[in-house]
């Protein structure tokens, strides 16, 4: 056969690309719902860290950690619609919810709200957090992040943030804790309850005294904005649900799925149940053993 | 593949092919080939690892093969054949590592993609695969992986050593040193200091090699 010629050419051409395709489909398929899991739990980790409960370095099986975590610390979640009014979910499909943030804003009739309990240590009254997600355009590719208030839907308990393809060093520093430390206890309302959001100042110690506010990224300008238009629009959408909760709304209260005052050790609590329940089972087989042992004797006897 | 002539597994010049490429012919020091990744990715030890082996695995498996398929590839387009099949490794340790390690595959980010444009394999390939047989030609592939391999995991050591003060992900430089005044030195992480870490080594590398050292 000659090789040079077109014909075997392209058939060797066609072969080859199908075969490799084939291969590559396959691995997609066999390696998908590992990488989609993957991809959730990074979510479900970054809502922890708004809420100051991410895996510390210390902890030896991440993944382990943040399920265990996220169930205990944010037993509930739900939708919101532009008008504030909530429906119920689970926290399952309020998180599928993320995947595909910028249409959940431009449709507006179904954001997510996560409920978290309240960490140990921080002085709020009633052990409640609202945790919403935030998503915008940095520079060079989108940025999102998540917002924690405190039960008066005003005071941010913690914020975190992350981008695609900010510029390290400058853009890229919102995904820093010295950048996202500084919205804490920072507040969204103004005394007179007209909802203000939160600005990137320009200037180093600009935001010092002003609670609604925070320092901007010297060299990051254009990520700065993004970010201030981010928390402006989105949680500006919000605002309606806020509002009503603030206002202590009886319907509000009622919509609004009651939360589970966990104790704040329940992760350790689950695992300590956990162990547990896996000792019982082996002392039920060592007793379980026994009888048998028991039983043969008996019947050798 | 049985080889008709029984060449040993690891004859001598089988060994060369593997182990050449780890000191007197490594592609990063003597050649200069794949640097680019070689500066991006070098901060830290362990992304720098997770490199390493996807490199070595690339080269190795794209170098075996193409020269399984050596006799069968129209020399006319030879080169799109092996840009394919250097591609689909490519995706598929990006799958892989996506899969089983995110946190890491996030940190390489673009890098694991751009293995493809990676010097060193498409080099092997014409210089190796398309003229040897499987069995050296996967050794040459690991051996050129792990030579490129070997001078990330120098520079990375120096750089997070320096740079972070950790090896690993883990403390090294002891809370007493930071109190009595050290500090990390913040341009070690940056890119520059890579190419001038590669710099050394690679002036090291001649000092001891003296043939190989321009007139």
């Amino acid at each position: 056969m000659n090789k040079q010629s077109n014909t075997y050419i392209v058939t060797y051409a066609t072969v080859l690309v199908v075969v490799v395709a084939a291969v590559l489909s396959f691995a997609a398929i066999e390696l998908q719902p590992r990488q989609e899991a993957n991809v959730k739990i990074e979510k479900m980790g970054a809502i922890l860290g708004a809420i100051g409960r991410e895996a510390s370095d210390t902890v030896a099986d991440k993944n382990r950690y943040i399920e265990s975590a996220f169930a205990a610390y944010i037993p509930t979640a739900f939708f919101v619609d532009s008008l504030g009014n909530a429906t119920e979910a689970t926290p399952e499909e309020v998180l599928g919810a993320l995947n595909n943030l910028p249409a959940v804003f431009a449709a507006r009739t179904a954001m997510p709200v996560f409920v978290a309990t309240s960490p140990a240590g921080k002085a709020a009254a009633a052990g409640k957090q609202y945790v919403v997600p935030v998503t915008g355009k940095g520079l060079w590719g989108p940025v999102w992040g998540y917002v924690a208030l405190n039960e008066d839907c005003n005071t941010i308990d913690g914020a975190v943030f992350d981008h695609k393809s900010e510029t390290p060093g400058l853009g890229a520093e919102i995904a820093t804790p010295a950048f996202q430390g500084q919205f804490v206890d920072k507040q969204i309302f103004d005394p007179a309850g007209d909802f203000v959001s939160i600005s990137l100042l320009k200037g180093k110690g600009a935001s010092a005294r002003n609670s609604h506010a925070v320092d901007a990224i010297s060299g990051g300008t254009l990520t700065s904005n993004g970010v201030q238009k981010m928390l402006r629009v989105c949680l500006g959408d919000y605002v309606p649900f806020f509002e009503k909760v603030r206002a202590h709304d009886a319907a509000a209260e009622s919509l609004a799925p009651a939360t589970v005052v966990a104790d704040s050790s329940a992760v350790e609590t689950a695992a300590a149940a956990d162990s547990l329940a896996r000792a019982a089972a082996v002392a039920d087989t060592a007793a379980q053993l026994v009888t048998t042992t028991e039983t043969t004797e008996g019947g050798a006897k | 593949m049985s080889t008709k002539e029984k060449e040993p597994l690891f004859s001598a010049k089988n060994m060369n092919a593997l182990l050449g490429p780890l000191g007197r012919n490594n592609p990063i020091l003597v050649q200069v080939l794949g640097i680019c990744s070689a500066l991006a990715v070098t901060a830290k030890l362990k992304p720098a690892f997770v490199m390493a082996l996807s490199v070595t695995v690339v080269t190795a498996f794209s170098n075996l093969i193409i020269s399984l398929m050596r006799k069968g590839i129209p020399s006319r387009i030879r080169i799109i054949v092996q840009l394919v099949v250097v591609a689909a490794l490519v995706i598929l340790v990006d799958q892989v590592l996506k899969a089983f390690v995110y946190d890491i595959s996030k940190q390489l980010s673009v890098f694991v993609g751009l293995i493809i444009t990676n010097c060193i394999i498409m080099g092997r390939l014409e210089a190796f695969a398309m003229g040897n047989r499987p069995w050296p030609s996967f050794l040459d592939g690991i051996g050129n992986g792990l030579g490129y391999g070997l001078i990330l995991l120098i520079v990375a050591f120096f750089r997070e050593l320096l740079g972070s003060g950790t090896l690993w992900g883990y403390q090294v430089v002891p809370q007493w040193c930071y109190e009595h005044g050290y500090a990390n030195n913040g341009l070690m992480i940056l890119p520059p200091m890579a190419l001038i870490t590669v710099g050394v080594i690679i002036w090291i590398h001649r000092s001891r090699n003296k043939d190989l050292q321009e007139k």
